[in-house]
């Protein structure tokens, strides 16, 4: 039960020191009372030297916050907050050149400033600053995203909001929301003009587009009365600045126009329209090759396509219909390959297969991955396509074959067959000694990536350009070794020929 | 033994103790030198860019075909998408790879994006080029050139108005009249910049306009000269009642000046009511709509509004009352009509609807236009600029003035703005240039019908509901029901 000062009491009277006072365990007291001899005494020398030190103290204490008072006026400076005020007076948006002599000439560019902290600083304005309310963060966040992305000015390339994320996610699987129909935007050039198409890629069977009557191939041109927009205005203004004899024909000619642009849908609004929901009723007027348009009126709905068929169709001929390309896909035809050592010959049909996206993380979804395990279940393995990453970059895609089929093999494939199925249909030609049979394929060379976000929503990237092993760009199509007629493709016709091919090849 | 060790230590002490003092001392200025930059830096930031109350019929906002998301299932991080996104390009993205150059671009469109998706009109992004070309030019059009008020009509640039006495007025250019050439070379897709830069040029020179006028071309080779544009406009519209017209062009350095002087005349010429046109005034100063109101309101009149002239309502839900001021001016009260369409914006509305709510004088026309908010500049680290909608006004009864937009973004034309005291449609066949169109100026009949009742002491309700009588023929009912086109903000 002793505490520091009586130990140190009992220490200091072991040692023959007189005591020292408990109150002040100071050392500096200590030392005092040693060369003064007594507590009064040492009492006041220490009062003293403590009076010295937080004299000393205050001292540095005042110049200290002397010197920062100085250097804040320092800081202020003669100019500045009069330059304030003068600004407020005079700060007027509409009349620009008020700025300018009232000295508001902050345009000092840094270049060196990095990107994302210009990003930051308005996305912190409109936290702190903005007056609105503006339904939260994930609005912003998909407003930035949506225009980053449109600004590429690449059909392929596009932000989806988490609601269009699901709808394509599922369309991925074989759930087909709205019309029922895979679409892309397609490019074309003509007369020296870009223009884009909403284009029916695939029609699903059983779909609301099926019984309208829709192919692969077909343009969608105008939804429920409103020109879907396929060129930009400038392209117009060109034209009638050319044509036009004098200005008030111009002028005359540019007021109808106008007023169908600004009517006009965006080709991803009409995407969007016709590729989800259900339960929607639309019009819509279809143009194919050179025919007169047809219109057609639709009600969305959910169609459901399984991935894989397989049957034997006679002795030791195998039939599979492969119609998506992804993870349940490669599963499924996996099962049905198993018994493929026993088989004498294969049909592979590949007719309306929209190909596919590749995908890193969302495995399910990824058709790449798909198609080359097909590729290599199917061949001995090789080089089975060319993929041009970068501009001019090219690159090998090399397969190694796992195939067990001992017979031949043909593939089916029409104006639908797309993308990976492309892909697939010419590997398995060039490295598998198939027979193509049937129409030449649609012509769609781009490899898209699909990259989910965190907040629900996801982006598609145009990756990669596809080719054959042979060099040959994917956008003109593959070519069928026996062709049929569009009357033959969808008939039983179809199997006919691509029996007799695998007999022929035995 | 003790004492000799400190002894011999203070020497020691000393070397040390001085420089530490003098470093410590040191370091505090500069302490405080930053810290006081860092302030000023803050506030200069804050206040250098206070946009107060501009021109809303030529915003600079883009139109940007984007789609607005729909709200994600979990919490959004704009700052973090933004950069995924970006980085998911940079890795991904086939052909040319994308370099700091293209990445400022992208986040630039992306700024635009995060912007449009606020759905305001006066929110936007000017990336340093258009920064530096914002505070270059007026985009009044030009004065310096021919004399016309020049506007965009997507895809056409017209004449707003040609200014009086100018060289354009003077040989016959007119309001409306579409601009197809500028010396021979067509304008046609060019934006209202480019063809004002065009038209401009040193007073004595001269150029070649072709316009377009009801399907016609017609040349015009004019000289161009120095030109200002009046602000204020005034006379004596009745000369028998004594009934003055001040037209005010919009709110400037210049305004209150020009007005005290043409009170000052008309009052010479004992004027003894006021017709105050705000017509197509689209706005501008904050303090000077202030101080207008202050010149026409009485202080305590309305003790109720606490003599506020208007609301300023900021993000934070805080809000502050502007109050009246003690404006020097030579006006002397007489009985008020200010003249109000659906042109008639900003800082008009705020004069207006303090004149209004205090009953100062009574409104007549048309429901204004519907912009009761003010923008603030924000120049940012890298030579741009944000221009951020920061404050609501409300006139001094506290309701909300401001437009709704359909689903495109589009003003909703009669969703916003002050109801006058008395709806007049203006006549169709009224021709605006130089006001001098009376008989057909239907809103100004109404005033001065409505100001006549006035000085023969008949009520304000009794003298409004006569005015209203008298002015609403059966084509003006038909006129004032018939929907009216829904155009887009004039950019």
């Amino acid at each position: 039960m002793y505490d520091n000062a009586s130990m140190s009491d009992a220490a200091q009277a072991r040692d023959g020191r007189p005591p020292s006072c408990p109150v002040l365990p100071h050392s500096l007291l200590q030392s005092a009372v040693e060369r003064s001899g007594s507590l009064n005494a040492a009492l006041e020398e220490w009062m003293k030297l403590s009076f010295k030190r937080s004299a000393l103290l205050l001292l540095i204490a005042a110049t200290t916050s002397g010197a920062f008072l100085m250097g804040q006026k320092l800081g202020a400076g003669a100019g500045e907050t009069p330059r304030v005020s003068s600004l407020l007076l005079s700060a007027d948006a509409a009349h620009g050149g008020t700025y300018g002599a009232s000295g508001l000439n902050l345009a000092m560019q840094d270049a060196n400033i990095p990107p994302d902290e210009v990003f930051e600083s308005v996305l912190d304005h409109v936290h702190r600053d903005y007056v609105r309310s503006y339904g939260g963060d994930s609005r912003l966040a998909g407003g930035a995203l949506t225009e980053m992305y449109a600004s590429l000015n690449d059909p392929r390339t596009d932000y989806l909001n988490p609601s269009m994320r699901k709808a394509r996610q599922e369309a991925l699987m074989g759930r087909y929301h709205g019309i029922g129909a895979v679409l892309a935007i397609t490019q074309a050039k003509r007369d020296d003009v870009d223009y884009r198409y909403l284009t029916v890629v695939d029609v699903m069977p059983g779909s609301p587009a099926e019984k309208a009557g829709l192919m692969s191939g077909d343009h969608i041109t105008e939804l429920d009365g409103h020109w879907i927009i396929a060129y930009s205005f400038t392209a117009d203004l060109d034209r009638i600045r050319r044509e036009a004899k004098d200005d008030a024909s111009k002028q005359a000619e540019l007021d109808p126009i106008t007023a169908r642009f600004k009517s006009g849908y965006p080709l991803s609004k009409a995407l969007e329209k016709l590729t989800d929901g259900d339960g929607k009723s639309y019009k819509i007027t279809i143009t194919r090759g050179d025919k007169s348009p047809l219109h057609v009126a639709l009600t969305t709905g959910l169609t459901q396509v399984l991935p894989v068929e397989y049957r034997e169709l006679e002795a030791g001929i195998g039939y599979l219909r492969v119609r998506q390309f992804n993870a349940e896909a490669t599963r499924a035809f996996g099962v049905a390959l198993k018994g493929a050592g026993n088989l004498k010959g294969l049909i592979l049909d590949l007719r309306g297969n929209p190909g596919g996206v590749t995908a890193e993380t969302e495995t399910g979804i990824d058709g790449y991955s798909s198609a080359k395990d097909l590729i290599a279940s199917l061949t001995p393995g090789g080089k089975a396509a060319v993929i041009e990453r970068r501009l001019n970059q090219k690159d090998s895609l090399m397969i190694r074959g796992m195939s067990r089929l001992n017979g031949p093999l043909s593939v089916i494939m029409d104006a639908g067959t797309a993308n990976l199925s492309e892909l697939v249909a010419a590997a398995l030609h060039d490295i598998g000694k198939a027979r193509l049979v049937g129409r030449p394929t649609f012509g769609d060379d781009i490899l898209q990536l699909f990259a989910p976000l965190k907040d629900g929503s996801a982006v598609e990237i145009t990756t990669a350009h596809l080719f054959t092993a042979g060099g040959v760009d994917l956008n003109r199509g593959i070519q069928p070794d026996i062709v049929l007629s569009p009357a033959e493709i969808d008939t039983d016709a179809a199997l006919k020929y691509a029996l007799s091919a695998v007999r022929a090849g035995a | 033994m003790r004492s000799n060790e400190v002894q011999s230590a203070r020497p020691l002490m000393r070397l040390v103790m001085l420089p530490s003092v003098a470093a410590l001392i040191s370091a505090s200025m500069l302490c405080g030198f930053i810290s006081r930059k860092q302030a000023i830096a803050q506030a200069d930031r804050r206040i250098a860019g206070q946009v107060v109350s501009f021109d809303p019929v030529r915003s600079t906002t883009r139109t940007i075909a984007g789609q607005a998301a729909e709200v994600g299932s979990t919490k959004a991080d704009p700052l973090d998408a933004y950069k995924t996104g970006l980085a998911l390009l940079k890795r991904n993205y086939y052909g040319v790879p994308i370099d700091m150059r293209k990445s400022r671009v992208l986040t630039n469109e992306a700024i635009r994006g995060l912007l449009f998706s606020l759905q305001d009109p006066f929110s936007s992004f000017l990336d340093p080029d258009e920064w530096v070309q914002f505070q270059a030019t007026t985009t009044r059009g030009d004065f310096e050139g021919i004399g016309a008020m020049l506007m965009e009509d997507r895809p056409n640039v017209k004449v707003e108005e040609p200014i009086e006495t100018g060289p354009a007025e003077r040989l016959g250019i007119k309001a409306g009249d579409i601009i197809s050439r500028v010396d021979d070379a067509p304008v046609l897709g060019k934006s209202l910049d480019e063809v004002v830069k065009m038209i401009k040029g040193p007073a004595g020179s001269k150029v070649k306009i072709t316009v377009v006028r009801n399907r016609q071309s017609i040349n015009y080779t004019i000289t161009r000269a120095r030109v200002e544009p009046p602000i204020v406009k005034f006379w004596m519209e009745d000369s028998k009642s004594k009934i003055g017209h001040i037209l005010l062009q919009e709110f400037n350095e210049k305004s209150l000046d020009q007005l005290n002087h043409a009170f000052a005349s008309l009052q010479n010429q004992g004027m003894r009511a006021l017709v105050f046109d705000l017509r197509y005034n689209p706005g501008g100063l904050l303090d000077v709509a202030v101080q207008l109101a202050s010149v026409f309101i009485s202080r305590n009149s309305q003790p109720a509004l606490k003599n506020t002239a208007v609301i300023i309502h900021e993000g934070s839900g805080r809000e502050q009352g502007r109050p009246l001021e003690t404006v020097e001016t030579s006006y002397r009260h007489v009985p008020l009509v200010v003249l109000v369409n659906d042109n008639s914006a900003s800082a008009s509305e705020i004069v207006s609807g303090a004149i209004k709510d205090y009953s100062a004088g009574t409104l007549i026309g048309q429901r204004t236009y519907g912009k009761g908010c003010v923008q603030t500049l924000f120049p940012l680290d890298d030579g741009s600029c944000l221009r951020l909608t920061t404050a609501l006004y409300f006139p001094p009864r506290h309701y909300d003035i401001n437009y709704k937009q359909d689903e495109d973004h589009y003003r909703i034309p009669g969703t916003g703005g002050l109801i006058p005291d008395v709806a007049i449609t203006q006549s169709p066949k009224w021709k605006m240039e130089d006001w001098k169109d009376k008989t057909n100026d239907t809103q100004l009949q109404a005033a001065l019908e409505f100001l006549r009742s006035r000085l023969e002491d008949v009520t304000v309700p009794n003298a409004i509901q006569k005015v209203q009588g008298e002015f609403k023929t059966p084509n003006e009912r038909v006129a004032a029901q018939a929907p009216r086109p829904s155009k887009p903000p004039i950019p």
